[in-house]
């Protein structure tokens, strides 16, 4: 029986390095402060991995947190925002939810919806629009694991399917 | 002590059991979080998942180490380490096959259970429900698209600014939420609501209006915060040119009826969450059997760790019973044992502790006995070694156990060579000894309780005289013969009888002897005159055959009374070759005989009366002239030797002659007094001889020569100074 469970964790662990995984960058950010408040315009180029599409599309959304901070990272000037990808079977519509319940974008399509993400309006705490001219911002975003389904947090540790990070990125800080 | 005590058994036991625990207990509520789809800790999965790796590599280390040192301990035969390894493997055997085949049957259950979940008539109702939604929300949006149809041709035949008017005026007829004019750039125009909350039109993004721009309509239910809400999108034509781009669009939101909001809510979720728990039923399944083979691992590596506690807590006090049995072997009596409990091990234990003080009392009294009898042996073989009887000692087959030095001396025969041999042996390897060995053997094998004889030996070195006395030991140990060589004791009896008689003859004989001379010296000159010749003539015969025979009687009584003398010796270092010359220069001149000298080289230097040796020289070659008689010219050879024997020096003084030898019956008897095979010898000079080389410390002894004639040889200690 040890030996059977062990030849399984083996071939289990081969059937996981052939999943393709998604992948996420931040391709653009820029700071827009008005009247005290700041707003980030952000874009970012996703592509889903196979796993992923599939629980999209059977009703697991999928969260990608977003960390934004200015400076150092013991700075007061940062915000974690969560976008929520959601799929909805009755009118098959898919969601796009930034932040609050008010900023909601549905799409037809799944690839519509991915393709959102490149245009995302994100609202952040004032802070970031007393920032200094010179300060750097740093994006970074990942997918979320402690909003993932309580039978996937675990798989998700493991499988590089369920691996979607991006890269911490560094823009000038350029507010209008 | 207390307190490191304290720590050490709170390091070594109470936490690795709480963090063995608490890692135990957080895979169950990692299960239940998982089962549950809850998100309590669901941030913590990375930290818990990482704890637990990091106790199972401890835990396996930990076995390793532990391993490790069984295999050493039993490499080295430490005590109780076999029966440490053949309890743990039984520990082992005993909850790991149990744990496993739990495991087993954990995950065939789940297995079956999370399946048992996914019914197929469950899903088509389901699907079918969903599709029902479906249908229903097409319809009304069928009627909500025709309804925004007639409104897009009304506000297409009206004036723009005249929008907001006709879409307040419809908005309650159609059942609309909200009604909008839009521009073809996607700006609100005019807007009119019918519910406070949906004040703002939502704006169509690019795609959309794209998508109004090519299939001049767009009709959809979209989710819009928790409400299901139909989105109509219709372009309103710009008068006649109904075909040209159109410049405004009208977007109406449609909510569904009240009664249908909630049923189709509650399709939509329950078609989704069985989708969504059909496609999670893999990860489900492996989360638990990640889970539950995690807690396997922990379980079955606890169960290994604490067989090593139980297996060495259980072997511990047999193997310090083993190592003090193995000490106690040694002669270690006070080995330190277990603390005894109040089981069966513990009457072991004090069992053994009694048996350990009883065994050590019998240690001390048997090294007691054994140290009493070596001083008894050392003390009888001191005793024995310093004997000058002899003393042999047989066991009970008759074989030869000791032997003294003495027994050696007296019989001449090395017996240490001899032990364990009979005394028959003994007597087949020594002939000369068959008249001691044969009655002795005899009386052995006769079992003779005591004897006791007198045997005389014919050894080369003489006659031998031995009196032997032999008794059984007890309790039949054996048998030990004592014997004393009576050959010295006999003679020196006899020296001492002689020594009497010629004392006796020199007082009683002596006296007389001058009246005697001087009565015949009387006759002869009162009557040598006056008698007739003839007479005269017998009267000087007799006369001086009565004178001369007294002389000689007187002669011979002196010589006895020189003999029975009490040594007064005046002993002086002398140079032993001058005196020798000094003798013999006065036979030098003498043509009568030949005379030789051999003397050793060097002067040897010893410590006598000189007076008593020149004596005894001179009787030594007067013995041999005596000896030689008439028949040839005598020839003497008179010879020194140094030489080392038993450790003390000596030198010899020889004097051989070419006479007729020994006689046949030569011994020791002739050198006692009138004992002589001459017929004109007194018999007293070679005793004298004798009674000066013993004076001196020294011997005489005679034997014949090889090439005839007789070899008398005198031995006398060197000085050491």
């Amino acid at each position: 029986m040890l030996l059977a469970a062990a030849l399984a964790c083996l071939a289990g662990c081969g059937m996981l390095l052939q999943q393709e995984p998604g992948s996420l960058g931040v391709r653009s950010a820029q700071l827009l402060a008005l009247d005290g408040s700041a707003q980030l315009e952000l874009g970012l180029d996703c592509r889903l991995s196979g796993p992923m599409q599939d629980a999209l599309d059977h009703g697991i959304p999928v969260t990608l947190a977003i960390d934004v901070r200015a400076g150092s990272w013991n700075s007061a000037a940062r915000a974690t925002t969560r976008v929520e990808l959601r799929y909805f079977p009755l009118s098959r519509r898919y969601q796009l939810r930034t932040g609050t319940a008010d900023d909601v974008r549905s799409f037809a399509t799944q690839a519509w919806l991915v393709a959102a993400l490149g245009s995302l309006r994100i609202n952040l705490p004032a802070a970031f629009a007393r920032l200094p001219a010179d300060a750097t911002l740093h994006v970074r975003a990942a997918i979320d694991p402690t909003a993932l389904p309580g039978a996937l947090r675990l798989p998700a540790l493991f499988e590089p399917a369920w691996q979607l990070r991006s890269a911490d990125t560094a823009w000038p800080l350029a507010t209008h | 002590m207390a307190a490191r005590d304290a720590l050490n058994f709170l390091l070594r036991r109470v936490l690795p059991a709480l963090a063995v625990g608490a890692l135990l207990v957080a895979s169950l509520k990692l299960a239940e979080d998982a089962a549950a789809d809850s998100a309590r800790f669901a941030a913590h999965y990375r930290w818990v998942l990482g704890a637990a790796i990091v106790a199972l590599v401890m835990l396996v280390a930990t076995i390793g180490l532990r391993l490790w040192r069984l295999r050493a301990d039993v490499q080295r035969g430490a005590p109780g380490a076999r029966l440490n390894r053949r309890l743990l493997r039984l520990l082992i055997l005993l909850a790991v096959p149990a744990s496993v085949v739990v495991y087993g049957f954990a995950l065939r259950f789940l297995d079956a259970t999370i399946d048992n979940w996914f019914n197929l008539r469950l899903e088509q109702a389901l699907d079918d429900a969903l599709e029902l939604g479906r249908v229903v929300v097409d319809e009304h949006l069928h009627v909500a698209e025709a309804a925004s149809a007639q409104l897009a041709q009304q506000l297409s035949a009206a004036q723009p600014d005249a929008a907001p008017a006709v879409l307040d005026g419809v908005i309650e007829s159609l059942g609309a939420i909200q009604l909008s004019v839009l521009g073809a750039d996607g700006r609100v125009q005019a807007s009119a609501s019918s519910d406070p909350r949906y004040l703002d039109p939502p704006i169509p993004d690019g795609s959309l209006l794209l998508r109004v721009q090519g299939d001049r309509r767009y009709a959809a239910a979209e989710p819009f915060g928790d409400a299901l809400m139909l989105r109509v999108l219709l372009p309103i034509a710009n008068g006649d040119n109904a075909r040209a781009t159109p410049e405004r669009i009208l977007q109406g939101l449609f909510p569904l009826p009240a009664r249908l909001q909630p049923l189709t809510a509650r399709i939509e979720r329950a078609s989704f969450d069985f989708q969504r728990l059909k496609f999670l039923r893999g990860s489900l399944k492996l989360t638990f059997a990640l889970i539950l083979t995690f807690v396997l691992m922990l379980s079955v590596l606890v169960v290994v760790l604490a067989s090593f506690g139980v297996a060495r807590r259980l072997v511990a006090p047999v193997g310090r019973l083993a190592a003090a049995t193995r000490a106690i072997g040694a002669g270690r009596y006070d080995t330190p044992l277990p603390v005894p409990s109040d089981d069966e091990l513990g009457f072991l234990v004090v069992s053994f502790a009694q048996m350990t003080r009883e065994l050590e009392f019998a240690g001390a009294r048997a090294q007691k006995s054994a140290r009493e009898t070596e001083q008894q042996r050392a003390w009888l073989e001191a005793v024995l070694e310093r004997l000058s009887a002899g003393v042999l000692g047989f066991d009970r087959e008759g074989r030869l156990r000791v032997a003294n030095r003495a027994a050696d001396a007296i019989l001449g025969v090395d017996f240490e060579q001899h032990l364990g041999a009979s005394a028959g042996e003994i007597g087949k390897l020594h002939v000369d000894l068959a008249a001691f060995t044969e009655p002795l053997a005899r009386h052995l094998r006769d079992n003779a309780r005591e004897w006791r004889e007198e045997l005389v030996l014919d050894t080369a070195h003489g006659r031998r005289s031995l009196m032997v006395r032999g008794t059984a030991l007890p309790e039949q140990a054996g048998y030990v013969a004592v014997f004393d060589d009576l050959t010295v004791l006999n003679r020196a009896q006899r020296d001492a009888a002689w020594g009497e008689v010629a004392r006796r003859l020199a007082h009683e004989v002596k006296n007389p002897l001058t009246p005697i001379q001087l009565a015949a010296e009387r006759l002869r000159r009162r009557f040598l005159g006056r008698l007739a010749p003839e007479e005269g003539e017998l009267i000087e015969r007799a006369t001086h055959t009565i004178v001369s025979q007294v002389e000689a009687l007187k002669t011979m009584v002196n010589a006895f009374a020189d003999y029975a003398r009490p040594p007064q010796l005046a002993t002086r270092p002398i140079a032993l070759h001058a005196l020798v010359a000094e003798v013999l220069d006065l036979y030098e001149n003498d043509q009568r005989l030949s005379l030789a000298r051999q003397l050793a080289d060097g002067e040897p230097r010893v410590r006598v009366d000189a007076v008593r040796l020149r004596q005894a020289l001179h009787n030594l070659i007067k013995n041999a002239l005596e000896a030689i008689g008439e028949a040839n010219k005598p020839q003497l050879q008179v010879a020194t030797r140094v030489l080392d024997e038993d450790g003390e020096a000596w030198v010899e003084l020889s004097v051989a002659d070419n006479g007729p030898g020994l006689p046949a019956d030569f011994g020791e008897r002739w050198f006692e007094p009138y004992t002589s095979s001459k017929a004109r010898g007194t018999g007293i000079g070679l005793a004298v001889v004798k009674k000066i080389a013993e004076e001196h410390g020294g011997s005489v002894r005679a034997e014949n020569r090889a090439q005839g004639g007789a070899l008398f040889t005198l031995r006398l200690p060197l000085d050491p100074a």
